[in-house]
C-alpha cells in the first residue's frame, strides 16, 4: 500500500518537473557542475597518484635502498691522504655483508656498482651507465627481458665479460643488427651482449640511483670490480674526477611490508656505526615511506579539490532550495486542495522532496559522464597549452595523461547529489506541509 | 442517530495582544443521513467557519463534533486528513481544480491519497465523469473547460471517495444562472439517490431547493426551517 503510494508520489514529482522543463534543467546545473568538478578532480588526482605509485612500487614496496652519496667538496678535502686526488666514499662489500648478517629475514641483499663510461660498437659510440650487479637484481626491480637472457650466477663466478642492455642503449649502439651475440666495448674490454631489456619509458628509473633504466648496461659485479678497478675516472661534463667507491647501491629485499621499517632502522644504525660521522656518504631510501607520503599528499589534493567542488554543490543546493520555495508559494492553492482532499502533511513533504531529490540526482547523474569527459580533456588541454608555451609538455602529459575514475568517486558524487537534494528540499517541503489548508485554499 | 452532530461548538480566533474574535458562539446542529441542508446567513455570520468545521478542515475551540459515530473534535492533523479523505467531499465556489491535471486526474486526487491503484482509480474517475455528464471532455485540463464543466469535475471529485457528506460552499457563485441551475440539478439528483449534502449559500432560491435551511447570524443558529 505504502510502496504503491510512494511510486505514485514519484510519478507525481517527475510530472511536476516536466511541467517546467527549462526551469528544471537550469536548477540542475549547479549540482551538475559540482558533481562534474568532484569527478574530474578525483579522476585527475587518482591518475597522478596511480602513476607515481607505480613509479614507487617499481622500486619495490618491500625494498630498502642504500645508496652511496658523493660527499661535498669541503667534506672530501678533509679526508687525509686522498685530498685533491681521489674521493673515497660510499658503500663497501663489508657493509653488504653486515646488512646481510644483521637484518633478520632479509630475502636478498643486492649490491650494485655504477660506472659512467662510453660504450662502443664498431663506429657507434654512446654514453652509458654500467651497472655491475648480481643475478637477482632483475627480480628485485622487476626488470623484464625483451630478448636473450639475464645475468646468471655462473657469469658472476666466472667473471664473464657479458652484458645486458637497456632498450635505448641497444637501439643507439646496435641499430640495424640483432644485438644478442654481438660484442661491444666498455673501456678496454669487450663484452658479449646476452640480453636486451624491454623499454620502460622516459621517466622510469631503476634502483635508487635514479638512472634511466633504458640507458643502463648491466654486467656481472665481479667483472665490474676486476675490469674497472676500485678507482673510477669520470670524465663527464669536461672535468675529470677520480673516485674510490666499492659499491654504489645496496638493495635489501624483505618478505613483507611490515618488516620494512624495523629493517630500515637496523640498516641505518649499522651504517651510522661503521661510517665516518663527519662524512655522511650514504643514504637510506625506503620506497614504502615514499608511498605513504604520496598517499598523504594525494589526500591533501583530494580534500582541496573536493572542497572547491563542494562550494559548487552548496550553491547548487541553494539554487534548488530557492526554486522550490518559489514553487511552494506558487502552488499554495494546490497544496490547500490536496490537503482538503485527504493529503497528510507527510504526503506533501514527500511530494516536494521527491522533486528536489530528483532534480539533484538527475543533475548528478549527468554530471558524472561530463566530469569523466572533463577529466580526459583537461590533461590534453594542459599538454597543448604547455607545448604552445614551450614548457615541458611531455612531463605534463606523463603526469596527467591517465585520469582514473574509481567506482568510489562515482558513488561519492552521486551520494552527495542525493544528499544535497534532501537537504535543500527539507525546508521548502516543511513550509509547504505547515500551511493551513483553509488559508491555502483561499490563496490567489 | 444523526450522521453529523455538532454539540455546542465554539470557535474562537486569538488575534494577539489578548484580543479574541468569536466566530462561532455555541452552535448545536444535527444533520441526518440523506438530508439536503442549506446554511444561510450574511457574510461574517460564521457560516464559512461552520462549513470548515463540518469538513474537518479545522477543529472547534470547544464543543463536540461527531461525524458518522466518531468524535472528530480532538483529532490530530494526520487523523483529520484521513477523515477528510475518506468521509468528506468538497465542492468550492471557485472550483479549486489543480490546473496542471486533466479532469480525470483531478477527480482521482482523493483516491490517490487513499492509496487506490492507478487502474482502479481510472476506472472510477471515468465512471464519475460520465455520471456528472462530463463524458468526452474528461481528458481536458481545467483551463480548457467552461465554468460549468469545471464545477462538474469538482462534483465528480467530491463523489470519488464515496463520502458520508458532501459540502458545497457557494457552488454556483462563479457560474451564470443557467449553468448554476444545471449544477443545482446535479445536487437534486444526488440527494434523490440518498446522498447527504450541505450547501452554504446566501441565495434564497438555492436554499428553498434544500430539505431544510439553517440560518446563521453572529456565530449562532438563529433559525431552522423545513421546506
Amino acid at each position: 500500500m505504502l510502496s504503491l503510494k510512494s511510486t505514485e508520489i514519484l510519478r507525481l514529482g517527475f510530472a511536476n518537473l516536466l511541467l517546467h522543463p527549462a526551469r528544471s534543467v537550469l536548477t540542475m546545473l549547479g549540482i551538475l557542475f559540482g558533481v562534474c568538478a568532484v569527478i574530474a578532480t578525483l579522476a585527475v588526482v587518482e591518475g597522478i597518484s596511480a602513476k607515481m605509485q607505480e613509479e614507487v612500487l617499481r622500486l619495490g614496496a618491500t625494498n630498502i635502498i642504500v645508496e652511496a652519496v658523493k660527499p661535498t667538496e669541503s667534506e672530501a678535502t678533509n679526508q687525509p691522504g686522498n685530498a685533491g686526488v681521489a674521493v673515497a666514499y660510499g658503500l663497501t662489500y663489508e657493509d653488504a655483508e653486515r646488512i646481510q648478517s644483521s637484518v633478520a629475514g632479509a630475502e636478498v641483499v643486492v649490491p650494485a656498482r655504477k660506472i659512467r663510461t662510453t660504450a662502443r660498437y664498431l663506429t657507434h659510440r654512446t654514453r652509458a651507465v654500467v651497472f655491475g650487479t648480481v643475478p637477482w637484481y632483475a627480480e628485485t626491480y622487476n626488470l623484464r627481458l625483451a630478448k636473450g637472457r639475464w645475468l646468471a650466477p655462473l657469469d658472476l663466478s666466472k667473471t664473464d665479460n657479458v652484458c645486458v642492455l637497456g632498450a635505448s642503449v641497444a637501439r643507439d649502439l646496435l641499430p640495424r643488427v640483432e644485438p644478442v651475440g654481438q660484442n661491444l666495448w666498455l673501456g678496454e674490454y669487450a663484452y658479449r651482449v646476452i640480453g636486451v631489456l624491454e623499454p620502460r619509458g622516459s621517466s622510469s628509473s631503476a634502483g635508487a640511483a635514479d638512472e634511466d633504466v633504458d640507458r643502463i648496461i648491466f654486467i656481472p659485479l665481479t667483472a665490474a670490480t676486476q675490469r674497472f678497478g676500485e678507482t673510477l675516472l669520470d670524465r663527464s661534463a669536461g672535468t675529470q674526477s677520480f673516485e674510490i667507491c666499492e659499491l654504489h647501491e645496496i638493495t635489501v629485499k624483505l618478505p613483507a611490508p611490515e618488516q620494512v621499517r624495523p629493517a630500515a632502522r637496523i640498516v641505518t644504525a649499522l651504517l651510522q656505526k661503521f661510517h665516518d660521522p663527519q662524512k655522511k656518504d650514504w643514504e637510506v631510501r625506503v620506497p614504502l615511506e615514499r608511498l605513504e607520503a604520496l598517499e598523504r599528499t594525494k589526500w591533501l589534493f583530494v580534500v582541496l579539490g573536493v572542497s572547491i567542488a563542494a562550494i559548487s554543490l552548496v550553491v547548487g543546493g541553494i539554487g534548488i532550495m530557492n526554486i522550490m520555495l518559489a514553487s511552494v508559494t506558487e502552488r499554495t492553492r494546490e497544496i490547500g486542495i490536496r490537503r482538503a482532499l485527504g493529503a497528510k502533511r507527510r504526503d506533501i513533504v514527500s511530494q516536494f522532496l521527491v522533486e528536489t531529490v530528483a532534480l539533484s540526482t538527475i543533475g548528478g547523474a549527468i554530471g558524472v559522464p561530463v566530469g569523466i569527459a572533463l577529466a580526459t580533456v583537461i590533461p590534453w588541454l594542459l599538454t597543448k597549452a604547455a607545448a604552445s608555451l614551450g614548457i615541458g609538455g611531455e612531463a605534463a602529459l606523463t603526469v596527467l595523461s591517465h585520469p582514473i575514475v574509481t567506482p568510489e568517486a562515482i558513488a561519492l558524487a552521486l551520494g552527495t547529489s542525493v544528499l544535497v537534494g534532501v537537504v535543500s528540499g527539507v525546508y521548502p517541503a516543511y513550509r509547504a506541509a505547515q500551511m493551513d489548508p483553509i488559508r491555502a485554499l483561499r490563496h490567489e | 442517530m444523526s450522521l453529523a452532530e455538532l454539540v455546542d461548538i465554539q470557535k474562537v480566533y486569538p488575534m494577539g495582544a489578548g484580543v479574541e474574535v468569536t466566530a462561532l458562539a455555541g452552535i448545536s446542529l444535527a444533520i441526518d443521513e440523506g438530508q439536503y441542508s442549506a446554511i444561510m446567513g450574511p457574510s461574517g455570520s460564521g457560516k464559512s467557519t461552520l462549513l470548515n468545521l463540518i469538513g474537518c478542515l479545522d477543529r472547534p475551540t470547544s464543543g463536540r463534533y461527531i461525524l458518522g459515530g466518531q468524535d472528530v473534535s480532538n483529532l490530530s492533523d494526520a487523523e483529520l486528513s484521513e477523515v477528510r479523505g475518506r468521509r468528506i467531499g468538497f465542492v468550492f465556489q471557485s472550483f479549486n481544480l489543480i490546473p496542471q491535471l486533466t479532469a480525470l486526474d483531478n477527480i482521482e486526487v482523493p483516491l490517490f491519497y487513499q492509496g487506490m491503484h492507478r487502474h482502479e482509480r481510472r476506472r472510477r474517475s471515468l465512471e464519475l465523469a460520465d455520471r456528472v455528464g462530463l463524458g468526452h471532455r474528461a481528458r481536458h485540463k481545467p483551463m480548457e473547460l467552461s465554468g460549468g464543466e469545471q464545477q462538474r469535475v469538482a462534483v465528480a471529485r467530491a463523489l470519488a471517495n464515496d463520502p458520508l457528506i458532501i459540502l458545497a460552499d457557494e457552488p454556483t457563485g462563479n457560474l451564470d444562472s443557467r449553468t448554476g441551475q444545471e449544477i443545482l440539478a446535479l445536487f437534486d439528483d444526488l440527494t434523490a439517490r440518498g446522498r447527504t449534502v450541505v450547501v452554504v449559500t446566501h441565495d434564497e432560491s438555492i436554499g428553498r431547493r434544500a430539505h431544510c435551511i439553517v440560518r446563521v447570524a453572529d456565530g449562532k443558529v438563529v433559525g431552522h426551517e423545513r421546506n
